[in-house]
Order: C-alpha cells, then structure tokens, then sequence
C-alpha cells in the first residue's frame, strides 16, 4: 500500500481542520489533533513492521517520467527517523494538553506544520521539495519558539530567525550551486554528475549544505540559538525539537553527503578526519559548556549538542558499523531526551523554576519524579543496562574498528566529564530540604504517562537492543552504496 | 552580463556585513533581505542567456529561459516574505517590551 502519501496530507488536513473547528466549537480540536497523531503514528509503524516486503518504496506524485517528478522515497535509513515520528509527536502532544493553556489550537496548528515539513524533508527525493519542506519546519519553529510570548521567548526567536534565516541562504545557494553544477535536482541523477565536476567545487558545494543544515541541528560553531530558544519555549515544543525535528535536519544532511559525493570522496580527502574532529569537538564544548549552566533547560540543551557530536563521529566514521551506530544512538538520545525534558517540565510543577539552585529537597514533594529523574540522568551518562551504553558501546567499537583511537578515547572522557552537570541536580535534588510553601501539586496522567513511557521504553531498548537493531541493520546499504539508492529512485 | 555575478557577491558580502555590524533590529532585517534578494537574483541570471525567451511555451520558440531557477525563485520570494513577515512583526513586540531597538539593549537571556 502507498501510505507515504498520506504523511503529507494527514497534517495538512488536520491544520485546516484546526481552523475550521475552532471556529464551530472548540471541543472538536483535541479529537482531530489526537486523530491525526495517531494515524501518523501508525504509518509510521506500519511501515516499520512491514519493512521487509515494502521497502523501499517509491511513491511518484502525479505519475511523471521518474527523472523529473516529484519523488516520494522511503527505504531502510528512513525509518531511524520513522522509528521517532512514530512515538514523539503523540506523546508531545498528550504532554500539552495541560501545558498549553493560551491559544492551544494555534499551537496544535503550528506542531502540524511542524510534523508536515518534517515527513516532507525525511521522505522527499529532489532538492526543490527538500527546500520548501525544510522552510515549512523552519518558520513553524520560529513561531513555536516564540508561542509563550515572554520576554525570553521572543528575544529567543528573534536570534533563532536570524541565525536561521542566513543558515537557510547558504542552504538555497548550495541548492542554486548544485544545479548550476548538475543541471538537475533529482537527488538520484545528482551523484553521476556530481562525480565529473572538479573537487573544489565540490569541496564548496559541501560546506555549503554543511553550513546550511548544521545551524538548524547546532553544529558547534553556529550552535548558539539552540539553548536561549529551549529556555524560552514550551517543554512540548522541546521534545519535539530535540526528540524529531533536530534529528530530521541531521539525517537530511547525513543523506546528502554520503548519496551526493560518497564516502569515496571522504576517504580520499582530510574530510573523514575534520569530521570526526569537528564531532570529538561539538561533544566537547556541549559537555564544557553545560557544566556551567544552572537552568535545567539550558543544561540539557547544551547536552543534546553534545550527544549530537557523538553521532556525528560515529556517522563521520564512513563505516557500516558506524552508521549503525550512529543511527541507534540518534534513537536512543532523542528518547531519553524526552524522557528527560517531561521529568524536568513535571518537577518544574513544584517550584515554578527551571534553576536548579531551587530545586533542593525536592525528592521529599516528588519523591517517584525525582528517582525517575536520577535514573534518567544515570542513564544518559551511558551506565548499563540503559540504551545510552548499548550505543555508546556501539559506537566506541566502531572507532576502535576504524582505528580513530584518539575520538574512542575522547567519547569515554567526554562520559566522564558528563558525569559532572548531571550528577549537580541530582546532589541538588536529594539534599538541604527546606520545606515548600503551599500544597505538592498532583501530576495529572497527562503529564505523568509520557515520562513513564519514554522512560520505559529506554529502558527496554537498553535490556533488548536487538528490536531497535534489526529496523536499523540495513540502514547502511542506502547510505554506503550510491547505486542502490538510484536504482530505487530511477528504476533499472 | 559579465558584471552580474560579480553583483551578486558584492550584494551577499553587504547584506551579511550588514547583519553583522548593525545594532539596530530594522537594518538586520534589511541585510538579510539584501542577501535573500541575491540569492534570487542569481537564480534569475543563471536561467537566462542572450536571446532567451520567456518560458510561456503556447508556441514554439527555439531559445527558452531555464524555467526551473524561476520556479525555485518564486518560491524563495514567497518564503522570503513570510520570514520578513515574522521577524517584523517579533520587532513590534519586542519594541513593545523593551520600547528600543538596539539589540544590545535586549538581554534577559544569560545562563
């Protein structure tokens, strides 16, 4: 069954929906919200149980000759990101239920948008379509980081539109540059020509896409949106961010690079190694700079750049062994992370602050939130038997195998150096209770049911990483083989 | 023609200048758009080349422009626009917050 079609249109008719319901009565927004989640959800997950007679598959809008129409693709490295579409959104969504109190339609209208440009980019097969995708997700994200309308929120906003707006120029120039070079935007009649034209230009090309993309997954340098905007935004538009869309914008340029200029050309080049070293560095100054942080938020925030860089070494590493391991980490963290990012929204009910110097004795008013919290933290560090040490272990054997000792060594320093922030709210939380004032705020099941299930389902990846390991497995025959993902696009 | 894509980089060169030296929110977004109107700029150009005619085919002409870049630049302007729309109307509420427009004048985020 063609059902990729459907992630497209489901999101698009719900936002106009939104619209048309909130207008009659506005207790039909929920159940058309809640409608739509879940049925993006079960694409998503029936696509990733019948991976192996659907995949991969092509879906051609509008029936054009396959060189020059709208390609819709979906093959075995889609569905790391389909493993996320298929639990975040739901969950993010239950969480704001009780979180967003202001205007929730046009929020639920916007984490549409947000979802549409998402599948879009993920499963988009030409550049043109990738572009528009890719601004849909951006602009919704500009007014989603500023949907509190604080201070914080729009001062945020209007950094993350800056920095994001010239990131998505040099994007629209690679793109320009691409065509000018190739003469099409077809992402499966790129890499023939991409092949004839001379290294520089390719050299440039590449730091363009690198640039482009980067500033949306905070790539190190261009990473400094990406706290103030979590600081001042809803704890569900975090997760979505943190747990989907960062990821979406880094496996479309994972996709990009290896299919476009193949891992050929990074061998042949120092790109392998400024790769690796560009990670080993992002995963660095994340853990260095959040150990200065004292808001929750900001903490975490400087921790997904960090974990980020882990996935960048391992993808850097050009081996089969390190993209899977790169894919089983971009899982495994964007689950914890949202794991994390609800515990920290709940305990946020007992104090009204995100500081952590608040925080003391909170394990007396939430005494099973803030175990949670502490196993979770325990867990991101990468201590068995949780899903962060299957694939940090994942991706240490495949630097040691590819013989980057120096990154290996680094990615378990690094561990360590975590160990530092997040043991601090831990301490923080178990001692020096001073009694709050007022009544300990009852979690709704809303707020609670998500955390739990996250937290749950990490924990089983953690015990059994072979479910997550057999949809990932084949991962690697897209990326590594150029020809295998033309043939899929162009046909024989 | 020989002078167009030397253009086009002295635009990008000024309106990033621009982004980066201004204090006042309005002239950021006036560099940002310089360097979003070049890009299109540029699309426009590389369609073109002399004696091309508008790619409206009802009938036969032998040089057409490449209508691929125009399509890609109509979508760029309708993009541009709406983020110009965004970063405006965050301007008016900020000004309204703060009651200034010098972006070093508006810091409450520090962590």
């Amino acid at each position: 069954m063609d059902l990729l079609i459907w992630l497209i249109i489901i999101p698009l008719f719900t936002i106009f929906s939104i619209g048309i319901f909130n207008y009659i009565n506005k207790k039909f927004v929920l159940p058309v919200v809640f409608t739509s989640a879940i049925l993006q959800s079960g694409i998503a997950i029936y696509y990733i149980i019948n991976r192996n007679n659907l995949l991969p598959q092509l879906y051609n809008v509008g029936n054009w000759q396959r060189d020059i129409a709208i390609n819709l693709s979906i093959d075995n490295f889609t569905l790391v990101i389909f493993v996320l579409i298929a639990i975040m959104p739901l969950l993010s969504l239950l969480y704001s239920i009780t979180e967003i109190q202001r205007k929730p339609a046009k929020f639920y209208l916007l984490i549409n948008v947000l979802l549409l440009g998402a599948s879009g980019m993920v499963m988009t097969a030409d550049l043109f379509n990738f572009y528009v995708f890719f601004e849909i997700a951006s602009i919704s994200s500009y007014a989603l980081v500023a949907f509190r309308d604080e201070d914080i929120s729009l001062e945020a906003a209007f950094e993350y539109l800056i920095i994001g707006s010239i990131g998505s120029v040099f994007l629209l120039l690679g793109i320009v540059l691409t065509y000018q070079a190739t003469g099409t935007l077809n992402m499966a009649m790129i890499p023939g020509r991409m092949a004839e034209i001379p290294v520089i230009t390719r050299q440039v090309l590449m730091s363009l896409f690198i640039i482009g993309l980067g500033v949306k997954f905070a790539l190190v340098p261009l990473h400094a949106w990406m706290p103030d905007a979590y600081q001042g935004s809803p704890i569900s538009y975090i997760v979505l961010s943190s747990g989907l869309v960062v990821n979406v914008y880094f496996f479309v340029l994972v996709r990009i690079l290896f299919i476009f200029f193949g891992v050929e050309f990074f061998q042949e080049t120092i790109f392998t190694n400024l790769i690796v070293g560009w990670g080993v560095l992002s995963m660095l100054f994340g853990h260095g700079a959040a150990l200065q942080q004292d808001n929750l938020k900001r903490l975490f925030a400087y921790s997904t750049i960090a974990q980020l860089g882990y996935v960048i070494i391992a993808f850097g590493l050009g081996t089969e062994a390190g993209i899977v391991a790169g894919s089983f980490h971009l899982i495994s963290h964007a689950l914890l992370k949202g794991a994390i990012f609800f515990t920290a929204g709940n305990l946020h009910k007992a104090t009204g602050s995100y500081q952590i110097r608040e925080m003391k004795g909170m394990a007396e008013k939430m005494p099973v939130m803030s175990i949670i919290f502490v196993l979770m933290l325990i867990a991101m560090v990468g201590i068995p038997p949780s899903n962060i040490f299957v694939s940090k272990w994942l991706i240490l054997s495949a630097a040691v195998e590819a013989g980057y000792l120096l990154p290996a060594f680094m990615i378990v320093f690094g561990s360590f150096l975590s160990l530092g922030y997040y043991l601090r709210p831990v301490i923080t939380i178990y001692t020096g209770y001073t009694g709050f004032p007022g009544k300990l705020p009852l979690l709704k099941f809303n707020e609670y049911f998500p955390t739990l299930l996250l937290a749950g389902i990490c924990l089983i990846i953690g015990l059994f990483p072979g479910y997550i390991l057999n949809i990932i497995d084949t991962a690697p025959e897209f990326l590594l083989e150029q020809s295998n993902f033309i043939i899929h696009i162009l046909g024989g | 023609m020989i002078l167009l894509y030397p253009t086009i980089v002295l635009l990008i060169c000024m309106g990033l200048y621009t982004v980066l030296t201004q204090t006042n929110m309005i002239k950021i977004i006036i560099g940002i758009s310089i360097v979003e109107s070049s890009i299109i700029l540029l699309l426009g150009a590389m369609a073109y080349f002399p004696g091309a005619a508008a790619p409206v085919l009802d009938h036969p002409f032998e040089l057409v422009a490449d209508p691929l870049p125009q399509a890609l630049g109509l979508t760029a302007i309708v993009i541009n626009a709406s983020t110009t729309a965004i970063m405006l109307a965050l301007v008016i509420k900020l000004h309204n917050r703060y009651d200034t427009l010098n972006i070093h004048e508006i810091k409450k985020l520090r962590g």
